[in-house]
C-alpha cells in the first residue's frame, strides 16, 4: 500500500490519510513506548485509531521541540569535544546564515518523510532580507522550510519511489536508537546509529556547519553480506512549501527535474508579492558522479519530491551517497548557492574523513590544486601546476639548480627535502617553492706548508675555484685582513673564473716571533665563502724602535731634532747585514735616511738623530734589519711622533 | 786664506823697503778664554791662538799695527754628541804706546778695530758671517838683543753678533808670549 502525503490544507478531513503502521496497535505504541522517551511519547496519541497526517504530527513535534529548546537555551549547538547521547527527538543545529536545522534523532514511528536523520523543520533565527515577487526585498524571518526533509529508505526490488510507510518494498531508516554528536567536529554533526537492513548495513551521518549556509546528510551503505548487493535508495520529503510548491529551476537551466540534473530549487510561490518559506535549493550530485540519478520527481504543487539512486556494493564495500540542501532568502541565492555545492567545493567535504571522502559515489571527488614554484636559482622539471583529486596523488616534479647551486629543500604548506617531490593522498591545496642553495666555493692554501717558519716576506699562494665563479679572494693574519684580491672578470669569460690561483704577499716581520694563522677566505659570486688556513711560525730580527723630540743646541746653531732609540734582539740563525732607518714621506712610502752597520750596536742598542727644520710636523719612523741578499729579516713597528 | 796672504805680502814688503829701525814684528801665541758661553760650553773654556802683528813707531813712543790672528776648534754637541767645528779669525788694525823701564826691559800698549770672521760647521750645516769688534792689550817686552825681542802680553778681544735670532761673543780675555823683531 502505498501512502502519499497530502496537504491537509486543501484536503477535505474525511480524507486525511491514516499511516496504516500507525493503526496497528501493539508495534508503534511499544516502539514509542519503550524507546521514545517522554517527548515523543507526548507527542503521539496514545490511542490504535490516531490518524495524522504527517504535517499535523510534525508540527505538533516542532513544537514539542521548541519548548524544549526555550527550557535548554537549545539554539546553540553540543559543545565541542563531547560525544553526547541524544535521545528521541531533533538536534538543533544554526549554520553560517543564520538559519536553524532541525534534524531527527531517533524516530521510532514509521512515517515515510521524517525518519531518522531527517530535518524536521528549519527556520531563520532572524529576519533576512527576503526577496518578492516585484523584486524587491522585504525584511522577515523565513520559516517552515520543512515538514519533514531527506527520509532515506532502500528498496531491493527496484522501486525508485515514492516511499510508503509499511510498504514491503521500502525500508524506511528509523528505530535505530540514539544518536550522538561527533566531537571532531565540534558539535556540528549527528550520527545516527547504523540500522542493518537485509544484510546492508545502513548510516546516516548529518553535517551542519558553523560557517557556510548548508546541511548535508552522508547516506553511509556497507555490504556485509558474502555477495554483490543491488539496492536502490530513495529520499522522502515533504516540503513547507505545501502546495504551493513551485520548481524554480534545475541544473540545466529549466525546470523540469531530471536525472541528469545535479540540483533544483523550489520555493513556495508567492502569496501576493511575499513567500514565508526559505527558498530551497536541494543538492542531489555533481557532475559525471559514478552512481547518478534513476530518478529524479519535482513537480510544481507537490510539496513531496523524491529522488532516488542505485548502489550496487560487493561484499564488505562501502559507499556513500551524499546529499546537501540550502535554504536561501531568495530564488537567485538559492540557485547560486546550489550550483556552487554542487561544484563541490572543498567545503563540503569538511569533517569528512579521507576514507568517506573516498566513498562518496553520487560526487566527483573534491579536486585541489598543487602548485610548485621555482626559487632562485633553479628550476622545475614537471607540471608546475596540478589539479588532483582528494587523496589522489602528484606527478612527480623535481628540482633542478642552476650550476653552481644545489636543492635545498620544499618550503611552503610543509618542509621536505624529497627531490623529485612526489604528493600522495592530497587532501588541501597546497604550494610549495623549491629552494636552492649555493655551493660554496673551494679554496686550498698550496705553500707553504702548514707549521713552517716565516722570515721576512713570505708568499702565501692559494688556489680557489667555483661553479658559478670566485669573486675575490681574502688573506688574514690572525683574524685580521691583509689583502683583497678582486677578481678581474676578463680573465676568464664569461666573467666568471671558475678556478684561480691567487698569492699573498705577507711581512712576517711585521708580527712577533710565534705562530700565526693565516687564512685564506675565498668568497663566490652568490656570497658563500669558504677558508683554507695554515700557521706559520714567524721568526724576524726583533726590532724596537722609541722616539724623543729634542732641541740641540751649538755655538750657532739651534735645531729641532727627533732621537730615535732602537734596540736589536740577535736571534740565532739570522744575520743582518745592516740596520736602515726609514721615514714615512709624503706619498705614504718610506724612504731611508740612515743606516748602521751591527757592529755599532752597543750593547743591542743604536741612536740616532733626525735633525729637523720643523718642530710641528708628525713623523713616523720605522727600521729594518737587512741580510746580506738585502731582504729584510726585521722590522720595527712604525713609530709616529 | 788669500786675504791672509795679501796682508802678509804687503807687511813684508813693507818691511824690506822701509828697514830703518821704526818696524817691528812679532809673533805671539795666545792662552784664550772665549767671551761666549755657548761656545765655552761646545768647545771648552780656552783655546790657543797665533798672532803675527807688524808695527811702526811714528815716534819715541807712539807706533801703528796691524795683526792677524785665528782660532778653531772641534767639539761635540751638547745632547747628541754630534761633530762640531768652529773657526774664529781677526785682522785687527790699531795704536800702541811704548816705553822702557831699563835699557832692555820695556812695556807697550795698544788698542784697535778689530774685524772678525767666524763660522762653525755643527748638525749638517755650516753658519760663518764676520763682525767688527775691538781690542784693548798690553804687555812688556824684554830686548834679548838690539833687535831681538821677547814679549809677555794680555788683552781682550771683543766682537758680537746675532746669528738664528742669538746673540754670539767674539773674541775674548787673551794671554800670551811672543818673540819679535826690530827692524
Amino acid at each position: 500500500m502505498v501512502f502519499t502525503p497530502t496537504n491537509p490544507q486543501k484536503a477535505p478531513a474525511n480524507l486525511k490519510k491514516r499511516d496504516p503502521l500507525h493503526s496497528q496497535l501493539s508495534r508503534p505504541i511499544a516502539a514509542v513506548l519503550v524507546a521514545g522517551g517522554l517527548l515523543l511519547s507526548a507527542a503521539i496519541p496514545l490511542r490504535a485509531d490516531v490518524t495524522l497526517t504527517d504535517k499535523q504530527f510534525y508540527r505538533q513535534h516542532i513544537e514539542k521541540e521548541k519548548q524544549k529548546k526555550n527550557r535548554t537555551q537549545g539554539n546553540s549547538p553540543r559543545p565541542a569535544g563531547m560525544l553526547t547521547v541524544m535521545a528521541t527527538g531533533s538536534q538543533s543545529l544554526i549554520d553560517g546564515s543564520g538559519l536553524e536545522w532541525f534534524i531527527n534523532t531517533n524516530i521510532t514511528f514509521l512515517t515515510s518523510s521524517s525518519a531518522s536523520g531527517a530535518a524536521s523543520e528549519a527556520s531563520y533565527t532572524h529576519a533576512v532580507a527576503a526577496s518578492t515577487a516585484l523584486g524587491g526585498t522585504v525584511s522577515t524571518t523565513l520559516s517552515d522550510l520543512f515538514d519533514g526533509y531527506n527520509s532515506i529508505a532502500i528498496s531491493f526490488n527496484g522501486s525508485t519511489g515514492p516511499v510508503s510507510t509499511g510498504s514491503p518494498s521500502y525500508f524506511i531508516y528509523n528505530n535505530n536508537g540514539p544518536c550522538t554528536i561527533d566531537a571532531d567536529s565540534g558539535g556540528r554533526e549527528v550520527v545516527l546509529p547504523p540500522r542493518l537492513i537485509n544484510g546492508i548495513q545502513v548510516q546516516r551521518k548529518v553535517f551542519v556547519p558553523a560557517g557556510d549556509a548548508f546541511c548535508r546528510w552522508l547516506n553511509i551503505f556497507t555490504n556485509t553480506t558474502g555477495s554483490p548487493a543491488t539496492f536502490n535508495l530513495i529520499t522522502s520529503n515533504n516540503l513547507g512549501s505545501d502546495s504551493n510548491t513551485l520548481v524554480v529551476t534545475t541544473s540545466d537551466g529549466d525546470a523540469v527535474a531530471e536525472t541528469s540534473d545535479t540540483w533544483v530549487v523550489t520555493m513556495q510561490n508567492y502569496s501576493g508579492t511575499t513567500s514565508p518559506d526559505p527558498r530551497i535549493g536541494h543538492v542531489l550530485g555533481s557532475e559525471n558522479p559514478s552512481v547518478g540519478l534513476i530518478r529524479n520527481n519535482f513537480a510544481n504543487g507537490d510539496d513531496n519530491p523524491y529522488w532516488a539512486y542505485q548502489l550496487t556494493l560487493q561484499p564488505g564495500e562501502t559507499r556513500i551517497i551524499m546529499n546537501l540542501a540550502t535554504g536561501q532568502p531568495s530564488k537567485a541565492a538559492a540557485q547560486s548557492k546550489a550550483a556552487e555545492l554542487a561544484a563541490a567545493p572543498p567545503s563540503i567535504y569538511q569533517c569528512m574523513s579521507p576514507a568517506e571522502q573516498a566513498q562518496i559515489v553520487n560526487f566527483g571527488p573534491a579536486y585541489f590544486t598543487v602548485e610548485f614554484t621555482a626559487g632562485p636559482n633553479g628550476s622545475l622539471a614537471g607540471d608546475t601546476r596540478q589539479t588532483i583529486p582528494s587523496g589522489g596523488a602528484t606527478s612527480p616534479v623535481t628540482a633542478i639548480p642552476d650550476t653552481g647551486y644545489r636543492f635545498g629543500d620544499w618550503s611552503g604548506s610543509f618542509t621536505t627535502t624529497d627531490n623529485p617531490l612526489t604528493l600522495t593522498y592530497v587532501q588541501s591545496n597546497l604550494w610549495f617553492q623549491a629552494n636552492f642553495l649555493n655551493d660554496p666555493p673551494q679554496i686550498q692554501i698550496t705553500s707553504p706548508a702548514d707549521g713552517t717558519t716565516a722570515t721576512g716576506l713570505v708568499t702565501i699562494a692559494a688556489t680557489a675555484n667555483d661553479d658559478s665563479g670566485v669573486e675575490r679572494v681574502e688573506f688574514f693574519v690572525d683574524g685580521i685582513k691583509k689583502q683583497n684580491l678582486s677578481v678581474n672578470p676578463s680573465q676568464n669569460s664569461p666573467q666568471r673564473v671558475l678556478t684561480g690561483s691567487y698569492q699573498f704577499s705577507w711581512h712576517s716581520y711585521e708580527h712577533t716571533n710565534g705562530p700565526h694563522v693565516v687564512r685564506a677566505t675565498a668568497f663566490d659570486r652568490a656570497g658563500a665563502q669558504a677558508s683554507s688556513q695554515i700557521t706559520l711560525n714567524s721568526l724576524n730580527v726583533p726590532v724596537t724602535l722609541s722616539a724623543t723630540r729634542g732641541v740641540e743646541r751649538t755655538w750657532l746653531s739651534n735645531k729641532p731634532f727627533i732621537k730615535l732609540d732602537i734596540g736589536v734582539t740577535t736571534v740565532t740563525g739570522l744575520a743582518p747585514a745592516k740596520f736602515v732607518i726609514q721615514k714615512k714621506t709624503g706619498n705614504g712610502g718610506f724612504q731611508a735616511i740612515g743606516e748602521f752597520l751591527p757592529s755599532e750596536l752597543q750593547n743591542g742598542r743604536y741612536t740616532y738623530a733626525d735633525i729637523l727644520s720643523s718642530t710641528t710636523e708628525t713623523f713616523t719612523y720605522r727600521v729594518q734589519a737587512v741580510n746580506g741578499s738585502g731582504a729584510v729579516i726585521g722590522q720595527s713597528p712604525p713609530v709616529s711622533i | 786664506m788669500k786675504a791672509k796672504l795679501i796682508i802678509t805680502m804687503i807687511l813684508l814688503s813693507t818691511l824690506g823697503w822701509a828697514a830703518d829701525g821704526k818696524f817691528q814684528v812679532s809673533l805671539t801665541g795666545y792662552y784664550l778664554v772665549p767671551a761666549d758661553a755657548n761656545y765655552k760650553n761646545i768647545y771648552g773654556n780656552d783655546v790657543l791662538s797665533p798672532e803675527l802683528q807688524v808695527g811702526y813707531r811714528f815716534s819715541e813712543n807712539w807706533y801703528g799695527f796691524a795683526g792677524y790672528g785665528f782660532f778653531s776648534k772641534s767639539g761635540e754637541t751638547p745632547i747628541l754628541k754630534e761633530p762640531t767645528k768652529s773657526r774664529q779669525s781677526f785682522i785687527s788694525l790699531g795704536a800702541g804706546y811704548m816705553g822702557k823701564f831699563s835699557e832692555k826691559f820695556g812695556y807697550f800698549t795698544q788698542a784697535g778695530a778689530c774685524m772678525f770672521h767666524y763660522q762653525e760647521e755643527a748638525l749638517g750645516e755650516t753658519i760663518k758671517d764676520s763682525t767688527v769688534g775691538f781690542r784693548l792689550g798690553g804687555g812688556i817686552r824684554y830686548h834679548l838683543t838690539q833687535k831681538l825681542f821677547l814679549q809677555g802680553t794680555l788683552g781682550y778681544l771683543y766682537g758680537s753678533d746675532t746669528v738664528n735670532e742669538t746673540k754670539i761673543k767674539l773674541g775674548g780675555l787673551q794671554a800670551g808670549i811672543g818673540i819679535g823683531l826690530t827692524i
